[in-house]
């Protein structure tokens, strides 16, 4: 039984998706335009300063990393820490406690569900992108860094969400929690490398920000397809990514179970 | 004359008003406020990048120095201050009054409609921290480069800021219009910022014909990019013209389409 119930769940969250078509395609406006920017800024930069590689990355290397970070950023992306927020303060967090239903498993399916159709689409477009660079502007995508790229994406996917998931355990002890996720998104944007790549903020702090799990959400596996990292590296990078997950899980779970300890269902 | 004179005082004390409510019931319902604060000050740390960058290259960026870009983002953060502040919550609100219908009530006021959907409401804690962290990040550029402390340098300045702020106030309510014919998503207010987003860097950094388009025919780049270049002395005699034109077609334009709409709006049922 539980199975099947799961299985709709995740078909569920692939109809919720499909059902907005109009919204999405002018939300691709919103995916489009910063990359534009990106380009330009780092094409004028490179042009300007006349060096080969500026804070790391050659011209050819940034334009990867570009379009990768925000292609990688799409895939990940959460949002349904707002829905979670809902459910505990208006107290639909209760149906799901009566039911033989395990809440973690539900987000978790719908999150997966929802994703798999802009999945598609967005590793086609990434695809599409890579393909030309490398052959209009011979830029050096091999197949080898694409299978690398795709073996840290699942990683990235889960850490994300996990991350998420303990996020909005918040909501427990905050009732107006939407403006702190907000917040907390823009910094996880900023320090897991999709603004600019970490490497622009120096040695010290990019080391630091490095051991964060941030890091291994976007800068890490976009760093797997521009080709930066050695094979050890690419190796611990994704140790590192499971073991961030584990000890995240860990404190979603503490944080769940003693925010539904004080959980009250008020109406719902 | 003398109408239009007791008219404009009649709706700059209305614009006291709203602004005196809005801060009232910010104070009194604080969280909002705080989550505001909370979430221009993150995007704050983005914008700051954004200055950072040409410093850690070291190179100046299609002829703008590190000074000179620092400016202009600092620019950008007032701009996104503002516009943030006075009219982003009014604009995203509209698509939802047309489709409750809760704007039957506005119809009936006294007033301007367009005027009092487009500022009723005031965003203290999206403008505090972007005005704050802007003008730091002006003074410091401004010193950097020496640039003159005088009347016409600073008051030139604030004029096309003001500029800026009615060139943002036309480009951004236009799409919110669209909510008078179709079933509003929040597509359009993501395709809206992103749009005002490309104003992270100057626009001396996008193709000429990116520069064309965004100068004359939608003109995004005249909100932040005319005071730096004015300051700096790249403004030629034609786009200060353009600067003063480009505000009063744009107003044209969107009272024309206001009326228009606004033919259109048939209550929703309450």
């Amino acid at each position: 039984m539980p199975n099947k119930v799961y299985r709709k769940i995740l078909h569920m969250g692939i109809q919720n998706e499909m059902e907005y078509r109009t919204n999405y395609w002018i939300q691709l406006v919103s995916f489009f335009v910063p990359m534009m920017t990106q380009f330009f800024l780092w094409l004028a930069i490179f042009r300007s300063s006349g060096q080969g590689t500026i804070v790391g990355y050659t011209f050819q290397e940034m334009l990867i990393y570009i379009i990768m970070a925000a292609v990688t950023g799409k895939l990940v992306a959460a949002g349904f820490e707002y829905e979670i927020a809902g459910d505990i303060k208006e107290g639909g967090l209760g149906k799901f406690l009566v039911q033989p239903l395990n809440y973690f498993a539900y987000r978790i399916l719908k999150f997966l569900g929802a994703k798999a159709v802009q999945s598609v689409l967005v590793i086609i477009f990434a695809a599409v992108v890579l393909i030309w660079l490398r052959i209009g502007l011979h830029v050096p995508v091999g197949w080898d860094s694409a299978l690398r790229y795709l073996i840290a994406l699942p990683g990235a996917l889960l850490l994300n969400f996990v991350i998420y998931y303990a996020l909005s355990g918040i909501a427990f002890w905050l009732t107006e929690s939407t403006g702190l996720f907000y917040t907390l998104s823009l910094i996880i944007y900023i320090a897991s490398g999709s603004v600019f790549p970490l490497t622009i903020f120096g040695v010290t702090i990019a080391k630091i920000l490095g051991m964060l799990p941030f890091s291994y959400i976007v800068f890490f596996p976009v760093n797997m397809i521009t080709g930066k990292l050695t094979t050890t590296e690419a190796i611990t990078g994704i140790g590192m990514q499971w073991l961030w997950i584990a000890v995240i899980l860990v404190v979603a779970r503490w944080v769940w179970s003693s925010g539904v300890r004080r959980y009250v269902a008020v109406g719902g | 004359m003398q109408m239009i004179w007791k008219e404009a005082k009649r709706y700059s004390r209305i614009y006291g008003r709203f602004m005196k409510f809005s801060v009232m019931s910010q104070m009194e319902y604080r969280t909002n406020f705080i989550t505001a604060f909370l979430i221009e000050t993150a995007y704050l740390l983005i914008k700051l990048l954004y200055a950072i960058l040409p410093y850690q290259v070291g190179t100046d960026i299609n002829g703008w120095s590190p000074d000179a870009i620092l400016l202009y983002v600092g620019v950008f953060t007032i701009m996104s201050g503002l516009y943030s502040g006075l009219f982003f919550t009014n604009f995203t609100q509209l698509p939802d009054k047309v489709r409750t219908g809760s704007l039957d009530v506005l119809i009936t006021k006294p007033i301007s409609l367009q005027f009092a959907v487009t500022l009723r409401q005031f965003e203290l804690g999206y403008t505090i921290p972007n005005v704050l962290g802007g003008s730091v990040m002006v003074a410091i550029g401004w010193s950097r480069m020496g640039l003159p402390v005088d009347f016409y340098h600073i008051g030139g300045f604030i004029f096309f800021i003001a500029i800026g702020v009615l060139v943002a106030y036309s480009v951004f309510l236009l799409p919110q219009l669209l909510a008078f014919w179709t079933v509003q998503t929040t597509g359009v207010t993501d395709m809206s910022n992103s749009v005002f987003e490309t104003n992270y860097v100057p626009m001396a950094v996008y193709d000429r014909i990116i520069q064309r388009l965004g100068t004359f025919l939608l003109p995004v780049f005249v909100i932040c990019n005319f005071p730096p270049m004015f300051v700096m002395g790249g403004l030629s005699a034609g786009m200060v013209w353009w600067a003063v034109l480009a505000p009063i077609w744009l107003l044209i334009i969107i009272r024309v389409i206001w009326r228009y709409a606004l033919r259109h709006y048939s209550s929703a049922s309450q």
